[in-house]
């Protein structure tokens, strides 16, 4: 019976993680961080991120040849007056956060090249998260003030500073990437093969261990040269996440409007934590996938596994 | 979290007797510093933390003694792992001097020591 239970424990929890790894992958409620990246499904073994526009230029030139390219245009030049209470208080953050990202991969035949944008248009942290931000980075201030630096409780003050940025905040940032693909190393027969436009709305009250995130991504693939469109979605969605002492919720709810096939469907995924002790987490997991005839993607269960990690959506 | 240590000759600095040199210290590109100012002569820190229109003296009674700064500046944009300082002084020339430098990553610190002679 002892031999039973413990295959039963065992097979549990290695299918609640897997259904967990395939709810955590069906996650696009957060736009990617390099989009151009994100675009062309692969992952370069380098990105380069230059610091000067010199070297911006040279990493330009040198994505002919393949390889990856990441920057904030914004911070290639120094910015002496701009303080680190000046980007607290700012709320139009579109500059300091436009990103552009490139990848490009060169075959004997083609060459491929995914440039994509990313910025943060709008930030406001509450009045709270202000307060608190603006009280660490004067502690955080007077630490590196010592004759001695205490990096451990730096360190500390650094990583409590980190958790109050993303609290207490509303944000809308907005992203696109293009992917484009020629035979003959031109880009006057560069054929664009996918396309993706994402915006997200984020909302984390500082009051409430609650996290809402909306978000609404347009995406399209085929051959612009042969006409020909493989799909065209629209999704909308939103997700929402309680961070309790013992409990973690996220939910999703994603609305695909399929162009090719001119229909609608939703996806819906839960995951459910429970802290049962320090050690022991109970995870529950269900979801439902895009599609017409409905597809489970997790059956519903109640997962039993030693772990210190929680689940997440 | 990686350490840089830069070191600068020390600067001239001519005051007039009769006004007060006043100091203010900017961490620019978005990042956290912290400074200890203290004279050469003495052990005594004069402040510790953010530097902001700090009353260093009357020029009278600085010249010919040195100003010792040391600013720690922790990298926490990442957007740039660029450094920049400025130490403004008023009533003093010249009045403003700019450091730029850069860390490897973010979360990196620097460390700034500079000296300031009054004459």
């Amino acid at each position: 019976m002892k031999k039973l239970l413990t295959i039963l424990l065992i097979t549990c929890t290695s299918a609640a993680y897997g259904q967990d790894t395939t709810l955590r992958s069906l996650n696009d409620l957060y736009i990617p961080n390099s989009p151009g990246l994100i675009l062309g499904d692969k992952s370069p073994s380098s990105v380069d991120k230059p610091t000067t526009p010199r070297a911006f230029a040279v990493s330009l030139i040198n994505l002919a040849q393949g390889g990856a390219l990441e920057v904030t245009p914004y911070w290639l030049k120094s910015k002496p007056n701009y303080t680190y209470t000046d980007w607290v208080k700012r709320k139009f953050t579109m500059l300091e956060t436009f990103n552009i990202s490139v990848a490009s991969y060169k075959t004997n035949n083609t060459f491929t090249v995914a440039p994509g944008l990313r910025t943060q248009i709008l930030r406001i942290f509450s009045k709270k998260s202000k307060d608190s931000l603006l009280k660490a980075e004067a502690e955080l201030s007077f630490l590196l003030g010592a004759h001695v630096l205490d990096t451990a409780k730096i360190n500390q003050k650094r990583d409590e500073l980190r958790k109050i940025q993303v609290k207490g905040l509303f944000a809308l940032e907005v992203a696109g990437a293009i992917l484009g693909s020629s035979t003959d190393n031109s880009f006057k027969k560069m054929d664009l093969q996918k396309s993706g436009v994402w915006a997200n709305v984020r909302w984390d009250p500082s009051d409430a261990p609650l996290s809402v995130v909306g978000l609404g991504r347009y995406s399209w693939a085929g051959s612009k040269l042969n006409n020909k469109s493989d799909s065209t979605f629209l999704d909308l969605g939103v997700s929402l996440s309680y961070v309790g002492r013992k409990i973690d919720l996220s939910a999703e709810y994603v609305s695909r409007k399929d162009y090719q096939a001119n229909k609608r469907y939703g996806r819906v995924a839960v995951v459910l934590n429970y802290l049962l002790s320090e050690n022991i987490i109970l995870v529950a997991s269900t979801g439902k996938n895009f599609s017409n005839v409905n597809d489970i993607i997790a059956v519903f269960g109640v997962k039993f596994g030693v772990s210190t990690q929680k689940a997440k959506l | 979290m990686a350490t840089k240590t830069k070191k600068n000759p020390p600067v001239n600095v001519s005051v007039s007797d009769t006004e007060n040199v006043i100091l203010t210290i900017t961490i620019g590109n978005a990042d956290i510093g912290g400074s200890e100012v203290k004279f050469g002569d003495s052990p005594d820190v004069l402040i510790r933390g953010k530097v902001t229109d700090f009353l260093v003296g009357k020029g009278a009674a600085l010249r010919g003694r040195t100003l010792e700064i040391t600013t720690n500046v922790l990298d926490v944009n990442p957007g740039t792992n660029k450094i920049v300082v400025t130490h403004d002084f008023d009533n003093a020339n010249p009045s403003k001097s700019r450091y730029d430098d850069s860390v490897d990553a973010d979360g990196d610190i620097y460390t700034l020591i500079t000296s300031y002679v009054f004459i």
